[in-house]
């Protein structure tokens, strides 16, 4: 059984893939890809610890957070495409509306 | 049933959005009047007494609602008044579900601020009332609409966070284990204290009543809302001020009331005549009746502050009332504006064609100059008779505004309705269909409460003297 | 029969005219309003007939709060020989001119609405007069106030607002900003005076603790109250009084008054409604027989304004404004009597007042007519071969006001120069001296409408009609024979009217020696034909259309300038400066908004918009909260 630091070790990689990735691409699509990579990169830990301590509590805990990022895609996909509708652009850059 | 009187605005009001186009104005209209029934048969019951659960226990909030005496009249005029703003709303407004909804929201906040017997509940439906007023005046007001909301928003937001303040400070001075009113009477602040206390609780009761100078917003409201004149009635409704002084203020600051009252008194009675003095320079109607409004507030506050029997009945009295005729004012000017396109007042001869309107709105400004025979009168010569009998001088010049009034008033009337029709001039067309309603029945209510008082005297009156008799002396 | 019956007549004439006024085509209107009035008078008529020396006293509901004696205030009817005598006067002239106006209306398009004011009107004389408290009494008070600001507006636009000739199209114009401006002007000026009922009412509510007039009338003579808030409370009914009686100082909106239908004029700018405030005086004589310091105030009141009157009368043109000078004039005669407590004297000339005002209002309003709209008095004359009848009723009212013996204006003149020359010889002299004045100036009046050759612009005036002729007869006749009512002692008479007033209003019966009556009865005489006569010389010279004094008294002695300037345009300069105040109010809290604002515009310079940039200080905000967690859980351990 590999030990729980390999986990975790691969899920900071993912973390941190996703947060370069939030933080350098432009495109909506791409952002939240990256989004949903952190997002999995915190179940996987979640479940590495599960596994470490022996408790279930963290695995269910996934399965809410697994069925939340579903609709979530859902719900976010549908604003990115309405925004390229009205807009005819994805790049979040362009997106500034809420400018204080 | 009076937690339904309560509610069922707003679940009308949430009903509506679900309702599709065609059936919201009868949705509306049918809760609406379904809350004024609901209104009389509390009062056919002789009110509903104070009922009271735990909301919040940990921080001593309570649910404790009532309905009688002065708080059951202004909520029956404001059930009455909101029926009468949704009726002329769903004829007037084009696809109005937002409109009514809001309407129907606020009226929830009023009925609410007049049935809470809980000084947290009557800030809760404080602020109820206010985000219905906002959204009115956002979604529907004129082309300088922000400036005036937020003037209108930083008034009360200041005031109700001072009120919150004061609120706090006498459940913790008073050491009294819940808000709920008759807690902090058992419970009461002594020393100086009190004063300082009133002073905040008086702040915001002075946004909302309006008194001078803190009145700044209130123009500029009525001027940016909407031409129908519909959220012109609710703010009209929203000025609860007067009652709140009375109905908290001076039990809960009987000694600060007494210290205050000259000082009070003087102010009040300047609000009177320097509103009314203005009101004679306004161009714009809704301006105009705004300022003629803050005059009424004026001898609202003259009278409670007062203290005396009479003038506070007088008060009360004119404070139900004058939303009556007031908001009836304001629809009518949003009728004139309908068929002229224009709420200023130099336009001319409109009565020659539109006899009924000119008649009317000619009627309900003499109630509101307090014409005797109408409600109005019985309101201000009952304020007037018992602030002079505390401090003569300060009603003599409060008096002097009866005077203005006259020319304010006939002065507006005469260039818009009398006088020579303009060359050229659109037709005007006469009082139509449920017209004749939304002007006829507040006139109907002015004459019948002018002449015989004894209903709402009936209600008034003991409420007034039981408060008064808690201050003791007096 | 009820009291209340008295104004609901009326009261439901108005209703059903204001609001179902299509129910009455044609002359219907005029002929319901008049029935109602009749009814009145019928009611009136009866309650005088079995009125017995205790007064009625009818209460009906409760109205104001805590403003009797420890109770609420109720309204109710008050009758007795006072109130009684009014109401007949008010419902029986009344009547006469509501038949007169069926005619001389009855072209007019707003024909209903024209009597629903009407009715109005009269409803709210009787409850004036039958009031049993002083609120009560103010509701009528007020109510007559509209009714006259209505009817005096009542050609808001002009007679031809919708004409499409230019030329009398902005004649119009011209005509309803004048009658507009009359109408309000009257109901300010009222306000002014009626601020001053409301103050007496306040201080006699604080004195003796209620408003209702009998309760008053017992307690008054019995309480222990300093003079001088007597005084006061006397001095502030006088300025109500004065407000609705266009008395000086608040007189000038009663000449500007005559803006209004000539019916309208005849009833309430001289029979009725200006005599409000003789009454109120009259009702609160057992206030005034108290205040020596506020009687002498209203008798010189009264004499002035009689002076003012006269004087103003004296070269005016237009034939309405002449009668309108001389009711002020003869007004402040009713106040000089009420004044001197010869509350009798006072009433007696405003009942023959009423009469011969009415009537000569009413036969103006025949001539007016008869040249079609013509006012002026420079283009009529000899208008006494075109309509003799009503020559004859307008030299029946020349008469009887210039107080020429059998006349009833001789004998109420009579008695109220008698007062005056009891209790002050000054106020005599100034009496007299108007008796002069006012026989000139009505001499005038007859001299250039009837008499002479005719100057007018209508080829054949008409005669008017029956409808008009009764009234004008039946008030000449009374006009004529009214004064034998209350023939004094010195002549064989019994003073049949002071005796019935006296029922109700102490009589201070004064002490002259005959043979003194009789020299001032010869005075006053000589001062009406003397002013008579003076008018005839000026016609037979033909320097009549210019009368003494000139412009001075064509301007009504400047006072409406005066007040302009005084009072009207200083008020409109602070109405100004206030708003512009007002609005500054709001700019000075606006500049404190903009500034405590300020600080929220750095936080709005981190709102970029940018997602990357919120991402961004989301990573350094976690980093910095890990970091500190980390160098706190790193410090705890070491």
């Amino acid at each position: 059984m590999a030990p729980t630091a390999y986990y975790i070790a691969l899920s900071g990689l993912l973390f941190a893939i996703g947060m370069i990735g939030v933080l350098t691409r432009r495109t909506a699509i791409m952002v939240f890809l990256s989004v949903e990579l952190m997002l999995n990169a915190a179940n996987l830990a979640l479940v590495a610890f599960a596994r470490a301590w022996g408790d279930l509590t963290a695995q269910t805990a996934v399965f809410i957070v697994m069925t939340l990022a579903a609709a979530e895609v859902a719900i976010g996909l549908a604003i990115i495409v309405s925004i390229f509708r009205k807009r005819e652009t994805t790049n979040v850059d362009d997106l500034a509306g809420l400018k204080g | 049933m009076i937690h339904l009187m309560i509610f069922l605005p707003l679940l009308g009001s949430l009903l509506l959005l679900a309702t599709p186009k065609r059936w919201r104005d009868e949705v509306a209209g049918f809760v609406a009047a379904l809350t004024l029934g609901l209104g009389l048969l509390i009062w056919r019951g002789g009110g509903a007494e104070v009922f009271r659960v735990d909301w919040i226990p940990a921080l001593g909030v309570t649910y404790s609602v009532a309905l009688d005496g002065v708080s059951l009249t202004l909520a029956l005029v404001t059930a009455f008044m909101s029926f009468i703003a949704v009726l002329y709303a769903a004829r007037r407004i084009s696809n109005p579900g937002t409109m009514l909804s809001l309407v129907l929201a606020m009226e929830t906040g009023l009925l609410g601020i007049f049935a809470a017997r809980d000084l947290l509940l009557f800030y809760v439906f404080f602020e109820t009332a206010l985000l219905p007023a906002l959204l009115m005046l956002a979604i529907y007001g004129k082309p300088n609409r922000m400036r005036a909301l937020v003037k209108f928003a930083a008034y009360t937001l200041f005031g109700s966070l001072l009120m919150l303040l004061s609120i706090i400070g006498v459940k913790a001075y008073g050491g009294s284990p819940t808000f709920a009113l008759a807690d902090l009477i058992q419970n009461p602040v002594k020393g100086a204290a009190q004063t300082w206390l009133y002073l905040g609780f008086l702040a915001a009761m002075a946004v909302k009543l309006p008194l001078w100078p803190l009145h700044a917003w209130l123009p500029d409201f009525h001027e940016q809302n909407h031409d129908s004149g519909v959220p012109d009635v609710m703010g009209t409704l929203y000025k609860v001020g007067g009652y709140g002084l009375f109905q908290f203020g001076l039990p809960l600051f009987p000694d600060a009331s007494e210290q205050l009252r000259p000082i009070l008194m003087g102010l009040a009675a300047f609000t009177a005549l320097y509103a009314a003095w203005i009101a004679f320079r306004q161009t714009d109607w809704k301006r105009l009746i705004a300022y003629a409004g803050l005059s009424h507030m004026g001898f609202v506050a003259l009278g409670v502050f007062s203290l005396n029997e009479t003038a506070t009945i007088g008060a009360m009295y004119l404070l139900a009332f004058q939303n009556v005729y007031t908001g009836a004012l304001f629809l009518a000017v949003g009728m004139l504006q309908e068929r002229v396109g224009s709420v200023h007042t130099r336009v001319g001869g409109v009565m020659t064609q539109a006899g009924a309107l000119g008649g009317m709105t000619l009627a309900l400004w003499f109630a509101s100059i307090a014409v005797p025979g109408l409600a109005g009168f019985v309101g201000e010569f009952s304020v007037l008779l018992g602030a002079y009998q505390v401090q003569p001088w300060l009603a003599f010049i409060a008096g002097l505004s009866t005077i203005a009034a006259a020319a304010y008033a006939l002065t507006a009337f005469q260039t818009t309705f009398w006088q020579g029709r303009p060359l050229g001039a659109v037709r005007v067309a006469d009082l139509r269909h449920t017209e004749w309603l939304v002007l006829g029945l507040p006139l109907a209510v002015a004459v019948f409460f002018g002449v015989y008082s004894a209903p709402a005297l009936n209600l008034i009156q003991p409420a007034v003297r039981g408060v008064l008799a808690g201050l003791g002396g007096q | 029969m009820p009291l209340y019956l008295l104004p609901l007549f009326p009261l439901i004439g108005f209703a059903l005219l204001i609001l179902f006024p299509r129910l009455f085509p044609g002359r219907a209107a005029g002929w319901l309003g008049s029935a109602t009035v009749l009814a009145s008078f019928v009611v009136a008529g009866a309650r005088y007939l079995g009125q017995t020396d205790t007064p009625a006293h009818e209460v009906l509901w409760t109205w104001l709060p805590n403003m009797a004696l420890n109770a609420n205030l109720s309204a109710g009817f008050y009758l007795d020989q006072l109130s009684a005598l009014m109401a007949l006067i008010i419902t029986g002239v009344g009547f006469l001119i509501h038949v007169y106006s069926v005619s001389y209306m009855g072209h007019d398009p707003k024909f209903t609405r024209f009597f629903a004011f009407m009715n109005f009107f009269v409803a709210m004389m009787l409850i004036l007069v039958l009031a049993d408290s002083y609120p009560l009494m103010f509701v009528g008070w007020e109510g007559v106030g509209t009714a006259s600001y209505l009817l005096i507006g009542f050609w808001f636009s002009g007679r031809n607002s919708e004409a499409s000739d230019k030329d009398l199209r902005g004649a119009s114009d011209r005509e309803g900003v004048a009658n507009s401006n009359a109408a309000r002007k009257a109901f300010i000026m009222n306000r002014i005076g009626d601020l001053g009922f409301m103050l007496g009412m306040f201080l006699l509510f604080k004195l003796y603790g209620t408003l209702s007039i009998p309760e008053l009338a017992a307690r008054v003579p019995g309480a222990q109250v300093a003079t001088a808030g007597i005084e006061l409370a006397c001095l502030f009914l006088l300025v109500g009084a004065i407000g609705k009686s266009g008395q000086l100082p608040l007189t000038t909106w009663l000449p500007d008054a005559m803006a209004g239908p000539t019916p309208v004029s005849a009833l309430i700018h001289a029979a009725t409604m200006v005599t409000a405030g003789v009454y109120l005086i009259t009702r609160s004589h057992f206030l005034y027989d108290l205040a020596p310091v506020a009687s002498t105030w209203v008798a010189w009141v009264g004499g002035l304004t009689a002076l003012y009157g006269a004087l103003s009368a004296l070269n005016q043109h237009d034939i309405k404004k002449i009668l309108a000078y001389s009711t002020v004039s003869q007004l402040g005669y009713m106040f000089m009597a009420v004044g001197l407590h010869a509350y009798s004297a006072g009433v007696f000339h405003l009942l023959t007042h009423a009469f011969f005002k009415a009537l000569l209002f009413l036969s103006a309003g025949a001539v007016i007519h008869a040249l079609h709209e013509e006012q002026d008095v420079r283009a009529m004359g000899g208008m006494r071969k075109f309509m003799p009848f009503t020559h004859i009723a307008a030299l029946m009212g020349v008469l009887a006001i210039s107080g020429i013996p059998i006349w009833s204006g001789f004998f109420s003149k009579d008695a109220i120069l008698a007062a005056a020359y009891t209790s002050s010889p000054l106020l005599y002299v100034v009496g007299l001296g108007v008796a002069l004045l006012t026989a000139f100036y009505m001499g005038r009046w007859y001299f250039l409408v009837w008499r002479g050759e005719y100057r007018g612009h209508v080829p054949h005036p008409h005669e008017a009609d029956g409808l008009i002729k009764v009234p004008l007869g039946i008030l000449a006749a009374l006009a004529t024979l009214g004064g034998f009512l209350n023939v004094p002692a010195f002549l064989g008479g019994g003073h049949a009217f002071d005796a019935y007033l006296g029922r109700a209003i102490p009589v201070h019966l004064h002490e002259i020696p005959a043979a003194t009556e009789w020299l001032l009865t010869l005075l006053a005489v000589a001062a009406g034909v003397g002013g008579l006569l003076w008018a005839l010389a000026e016609h037979r010279r033909r320097s009549l259309a210019d009368g003494p004094l000139g412009q001075i008294s064509s301007n009504a002695l400047y006072l409406d300038r005066v007040y302009d300037g005084l009072i009207g345009a200083p008020s409109r300069a602070i109405a100004e400066g206030l708003d512009v105040v007002d609005r500054g109010v709001d700019g000075t809290l606006a500049g404190i908004a903009r500034t405590s604002a300020a600080p929220g515009g750095l936080f709005s310079l981190w709102q970029s918009g940018f997602v990357r940039a919120y991402a961004v200080s989301m990573l350094l905000g976690t980093a910095l909260i890990l970091g500190y967690w980390a160098i706190k859980t790193i410090g705890g351990g070491a």
